[in-house]
């Protein structure tokens, strides 16, 4: 078996190519997840004092018109003297 | 499975960098973490450090002023309707010129810091009095005035617009800085006193929104 034939059939120590590749892989995604997780997971989410609040409040009234004149309800006496 | 010992050289030495950039990244991350530490300082005294962080919260403990329904006295000869609460009224709403509407509602505006750090406050008003109320037999108005809570001075530094009504001016656009360090322990409230003054041919159901801002 020459040189090549032994590359493509075993990694070192013997151990299959294939199997060296799936180690690898998993390092990769292993590594990328924990770093992510560690990111956004494990840090502190609010600090510092400089946030702001904001609050709503409501004024409100209901407007009528005006009420009428005592004038404008009262009854008209004509007298007519002849 | 075709793949050349070059290939799996690349493969493991890109595991190798990956590895070594996300090992920095996360240890610089949590190098600037400011949460809880406990990390003996002394190899003969234990000392337990935890950092805390300020909570900023301003909020309306009395967040709504109705005034209810009425009409202008115009029979009795008012041309306009001025009604007025704040701090000094004690929930009791003062009325000139008025037919019906609200004379009490409990209490003016209450706004409160209710976090764990001196707060900045403005406010901003979503209309002024011709958006607001409308009419035209005499300007509409709509003013207001603020104050501490009491006898106890909840706002330390740059109490402003306290000694006479201030008239509303433009819409969502002029920020009215009320305090600038409003207490949050002890009396960490202050009041909010509103006015308007109706004319007689305003008519109809009128709301207002009044935006409070604390900035720690």
């Amino acid at each position: 078996m020459d040189e090549q034939a032994i590359a493509k059939d075993s990694g070192s120590g013997g151990m299959p190519n294939t199997t060296i590749v799936i180690l690898a892989v998993l390092a990769i995604m292993i590594t990328v997840i924990g770093t992510w997780a560690v990111m956004n997971g494990a840090m502190p989410k609010t600090q510092g004092s400089e946030e702001s609040n904001t609050n709503v409040g409501i004024v409100s009234l209901t407007i009528l018109p005006p009420p009428q004149s005592q004038s404008d309800n009262s009854a008209k006496v004509t007298l007519d003297v002849s | 499975m075709e793949i050349s010992n070059k290939m799996l050289a690349w493969l493991v030495v890109s595991a190798i960098v990956v590895s070594i950039f996300g090992t920095v990244i996360s240890l610089n991350k949590l190098n600037q973490a400011s949460s809880l530490t406990g990390f003996a300082t002394s190899n003969v005294t234990g000392t337990a450090s935890v950092a805390i962080s300020s909570q900023t919260v301003l909020r309306f403990v009395v967040s709504s002023i109705d005034f209810g329904t009425g009409q202008i006295n115009t029979s009795g000869g008012y041309y306009n309707c001025t009604m007025w609460i704040n701090d000094s009224t004690t929930g009791t709403i003062t009325k000139t010129g008025c037919v019906n509407f609200n004379s009490t509602i409990g209490s003016t505006f209450t706004l409160q810091n209710a976090g764990t750090t001196y707060l900045n406050v403005t406010l901003n008003f979503t209309a002024n009095a011709t958006q607001f109320i409308g009419g035209s037999t005499v300007p509409p108005s709509l003013q207001f005035m603020a104050s501490n809570n009491g006898t106890g001075a909840s706002c330390l530094n740059g109490l402003a617009y306290n000694n006479s009504w201030t008239e509303v001016q433009v819409a969502n656009v002029t920020l009215y800085n009320i305090c600038q360090n409003l207490s949050y322990y002890t009396n960490n409230t202050m009041m909010l006193g509103i006015k308007v003054v109706i004319p007689a041919d305003a008519q109809g159901t009128k709301s207002l929104s009044i935006i409070a801002q604390g900035t720690g």
